[in-house]
């Protein structure tokens, strides 16, 4: 073979591995880089907007008592009716939404891939096992589980609530880290590896989880919202946070209770929440298209 | 030759492929120029890539929305190129049809053979349910489907790959089509099979008088039912010829060495085989001029200046060096 | 012979269909009792069309896929029923190169890590620079400058791909290598090249092949001797010569005459003799001799018994009781 010909054919320029294809496809994506950067600005402001206001998120200020945003004060986005800054409750919110979202995720992203790749690389009387058990934890109503889960609990302690809430929003991550599994087993650079001798856990490790990573990323990035949602809709029924921590879910229950008198209220938080759940899935959506191999 | 007589039943004229990528346009079909007459098959030959089915795929107006397609093509005297779909429908499927590799995914799971068959026919010749399932029954016997009544009330899934290419095929010819494109119909089945679906593909041929381009990567497969053959490369025509002229006196360097690297059953030798060295170029980066000079051994100066244009008349080659055999 | 490398007693890989509750238990046999011994050196090519069992028979003997009886005999030693780590320290002398090129590299790894990945399990104490030193040996082999080792697979072309697989599969120097259609998802400009490789890599490193592949033409050219499989079961077994130029098993006779030949003063004829009718489903094999329904010679006898292989002339056998009353009318060469 004439070598000059073999070399010409090789791949030219800087090697790009899956990653950097993947950056190369989000950073074309403008609605996904516009939300990334939302979602960081808006992590930023939680953690050290706080430190520029004068006031705490539970100090009372007897002076100004539901007065809304822009006035004659330093409270920048106005007061609730207990005269609590509402710019640093609302970020304070913002933290704890954040956390838990964060925290839930993790967890129920360690505990589904661990489960769906076992179930599916294993496969057979195992894997039935392990997905009935998934089917049953399904049908079992999910707020029922977290009511029990809130009692039994101290009430208040918000993180053992949503590592709990983690626990149980697994099943769905489960199940697509088992299918993707369940394909990826029949390639052939499996078996390749099995031939090569490689044992279980090491194809597991080396070969499973590096391609599962994908659409574990995009599911996980689509999950943050989901919980950030659920710990708004727990802490408005008031089996979330409790007085005077606030969250987002939390702001907005006792905004919307003053909706005719004092809009902004509701509107602040809601405006937070929204733009976070709008972003979430902006970016989860740009993900799947970075990192999707369907598209490849 | 007779057929130089017969009219041209397609006709394809300066027929340019490319298609728009993120990456930027990328150039799959070049100049493509030939024209098959009534009662003619021509072998279209190329590796992957090379644009073959592309060219036959714009004919048809099957391209993905990013293709833009230049140039001309006809049916007759009927263009094709730039008419809408509804236009088209005239004649997909009935004058001019086609088909493809996978015959499972070209047919619909969820209807019978004798359905599928019979749809064409009734919305095209608008004739009677019964009339219709008559002539599916008639095309599966002439497609030499075993216990065709039987077939007819069968799904796709419950055929072999063998019996499914041949109900496309029926399905292909259920309007008595002018020109049938088929693109790799054997290249899914195993090798009995093929012989079998080439055999039935012959017969028809000299059967209706049908013009039809066969594209496919095989030689053999060309030398079994084409008049004439188009070699393509890089997205272009490279040599075009009577099936005797290329296969057996090949000018071009590429069909030549093609021919030469692939091993053959009637061959006993044992030694290393007259490999073509490196890889079939990547569209995007097609080398200056001659696009198969980097893998040719008669490369020179000129080749690399210049791309040779295809020139003769009814035997052509596109080479700046064509091999002379006496 | 000398002592085989590789000897099979009546191997039989039978996959359970349906799940006895709903729908019968029934048995796919997609092997079904192949006796085989492979010397060392040989290049043994096995063929047959699609669902005669031959890249299950490959996976078998790798013990990728499990046996349901029979035995398959590494250097003298039934390793049937051997537990996984047992097998393991084995795999080191047999590797295996698959058909799709692409498929068999895992897309997150470099090249360097996918070649490196036996020398991984199998030889642990080599040190980093040993082991890169190793994989750029190998690519070096295989025909690969030593720069492609921190790129990724999607960047090669298919004959590429192939290349780093077999490097992969080389890099240990097993004693065996099985090819599964190693050139049939590749261009047919490409597939001389891998072709040639492979015979290169057999004359120098001296290594057992089992070659499997639906190309007759291709393992006419790499093998010394071939197996034909039909339905899981062997139809004839004989040297390269023998088999091409005297087929006597009219499977092998039909199998040969449907190779298109690129000359279109041969192929026409070759076309009007194709093997008529269509693979039984292996569900419910036809009893006595599997190739009956598409045999011209079946009579009834052939419904009754299936014929086991017979030796012909030295090294040659079929599995045709009525080998002597066909005659090899369909030799090609």
């Amino acid at each position: 073979m004439t070598d000059q010909a073999m070399a010409a054919a090789l791949p030219q320029g800087a090697a790009r591995g899956f990653w950097a294809d993947a950056w190369r496809r989000l950073r074309r994506n403008k609605a996904a880089m516009v939300a990334a950067s939302l979602i960081l600005l808006i992590a930023l402001l939680a953690f050290i907007g706080p430190s520029f206001s004068p006031h705490s998120f539970d100090a009372i200020d007897w002076d100004n008592m539901a007065v809304p945003p822009g006035g004659p004060n330093d409270h920048w986005l106005g007061t609730d009716r207990l005269g609590r800054d509402l710019f640093v409750r609302t970020l304070a919110g913002v933290q704890i939404s954040l956390q838990i979202g964060l925290l839930a995720t993790l967890v129920s992203l360690c505990i589904g891939v661990a489960f769906g790749a076992t179930a599916g690389y294993l496969g057979g009387k195992i894997d039935n096992i392990m997905m009935r058990f998934v089917d049953i934890l399904y049908s079992l109503p999910y707020i029922f589980i977290v009511i029990i889960l809130s009692t039994l609990f101290e009430r208040g302690n918000i993180y053992v609530l949503f590592l709990a809430i983690g626990a149980v929003g697994w099943l769905t991550m489960a199940r697509i880290v088992r299918g993707q599994t369940l394909s990826l087993k029949r390639k052939e650079f499996i078996e390749a590896a099995l031939a090569s001798g490689v044992g279980t856990p090491g194809i597991l490790a080396r070969h499973i989880v590096p391609n599962v990573v994908g659409p574990v990323i995009i599911y996980a990035t689509l999950t943050i919202p989901q919980m950030i949602l659920f710990e708004s809709f727990l802490s408005f029924l008031g089996l979330g946070v409790q007085e005077p921590q606030a969250s987002l879910g939390s702001l907005i229950n006792e905004g919307a209770q003053e909706m005719e008198s004092a809009v902004w209220m509701l509107l602040v938080p809601a405006g937070f929440l929204v733009t976070l759940l709008t972003c979430f899935n902006f970016l989860g959506d740009g993900l799947r298209d970075a990192l999707d191999p369907r598209d490849r | 030759m007779s057929q130089d007589e017969a009219p041209v039943a397609l006709d394809i004229e300066q027929l340019s492929v490319v298609f728009d990528t993120p990456d930027g346009p990328l150039s799959a079909v070049n100049d493509f120029a030939l024209e098959i007459r009534r009662g003619e098959c021509v072998g279209v030959v190329g590796e992957s890539g090379a644009g073959k089915s592309q060219s036959f795929l714009a004919v048809m107006g099957l391209l993905a929305a990013n293709a833009r397609v230049s140039g001309q093509a006809r049916l007759g005297t009927e263009p094709l190129i730039g008419r809408s779909i509804a236009e088209l429908n005239q004649f997909r499927g009935v004058k001019l049809s086609m088909i493809f590799q996978d015959p499972m995914t070209s047919l619909t799971p969820h209807m019978t053979v004798g359905e599928q068959i019979a749809e064409s026919i009734i919305h095209h010749l608008k004739i009677s349910a019964d009339a219709a399932r008559a002539r599916a029954l008639a095309l599966l016997e002439q497609v030499q489907v075993t216990d065709a009544p039987r077939r007819l009330d069968q799904y796709p899934h419950e055929l072999s790959g063998g019996m499914r290419q041949r109900v496309m095929i029926a399905i292909a010819l259920a309007c008595d089509p002018e020109v049938l494109i088929a693109d790799e119909p054997t290249t899914a089945l195993d090798v009995t099979i093929q012989a079998q679906i080439l055999a039935l593909l012959a017969k028809l041929k000299r059967e209706r008088g049908m013009a039809m381009a066969l594209i496919t990567h095989d030689l053999g497969v060309v030398a079994g039912i084409a008049d004439r053959v188009a070699v393509m490369y890089a997205g272009r025509v490279v040599e075009l010829g009577t099936v005797h002229e290329v296969l057996k006196a090949p000018k071009h360097p590429y069909t030549a060495a093609l021919l030469a690297s692939m091993p053959r059953i009637d061959d006993t030798g044992t030694g290393p085989l007259p490999a073509i060295g490196g890889q079939p170029p990547n569209p995007r980066r097609l080398p200056p001029g001659c696009a198969f000079g980097p893998r040719c051994e008669r490369v020179d100066e000129t080749c690399r200046a210049a791309r040779p244009a295809l020139t003769g008349h009814e035997r052509r080659v596109a080479c700046h060096h064509p091999l002379e055999r006496p | 012979m000398t002592d085989p490398l590789l000897e099979l007693r009546d191997l039989r890989v039978w996959f359970p269909i349906g799940d006895g509750l709903f729908r019968a238990k029934r048995n796919l046999r997609a092997v079904d009792g192949i006796d085989l011994r492979v010397a060392p050196g040989e290049a043994l090519g096995i063929v047959g069309e699609s669902g005669c069992g031959k890249s299950t028979l490959a996976r078998a003997i790798l013990r990728l896929v499990r046996t349901s009886g029979g035995q398959v005999v590494w250097l003298g030693k039934p390793i049937e029923g051997w537990s996984t780590s047992r097998v393991r320290p084995l795999r080191r002398d047999m590797q295996i190169v698959f058909q799709d090129p692409l498929a068999s590299l895992d897309p997150r790894m470099t090249v360097g890590e996918i070649v490196a990945e036996p020398l991984r399990v199998h030889a642990r104490d080599l040190s980093r620079a040993e082991r890169r030193e190793r994989v750029i040996d190998i690519l070096a082999r295989v025909g690969l400058p030593a720069d492609v080792v921190n790129r990724y697979p999607h960047e090669f072309s298919g004959g590429q791909c192939q290349r780093i697989g077999i490097a992969r599969a080389m890099v240990l120097r097993p004693k065996l290598l099985v090819c599964d259609e190693p050139v049939s998802a590749l261009d047919v400009s490409i597939q001389a090249q891998i072709v040639n490789l492979l015979q290169d890599l057999k004359r120098d490193f001296g290594m057992t092949i089992l070659f499997v592949s639906h190309n007759l033409a291709v393992v006419r050219r790499l093998c010394d001797r071939v197996l034909v499989l039909y339905l899981g079961k062997p139809m004839e077994l004989a040297s390269t010569d023998l088999l091409y130029s005297q087929p006597r098993h009219p499977y092998t006779q039909g199998l040969l005459a449907a190779v298109p030949v690129p000359d279109p003063d041969l192929q026409p004829q070759r076309l009007g003799g194709a093997l008529g009718g269509e693979l039984p489903s292996p569900m419910a094999p036809p009893s006595g001799c599997v190739f009956r329904t598409r045999c011209a010679h079946a009579v009834a006898a052939c419904a009754a018994a299936a014929p086991r292989l017979q030796s012909v002339e030295t090294g040659h056998e079929v599995a045709c009781d009525r080998w002597r009353e066909i005659s090899a009318s369909g030799a090609v060469a």
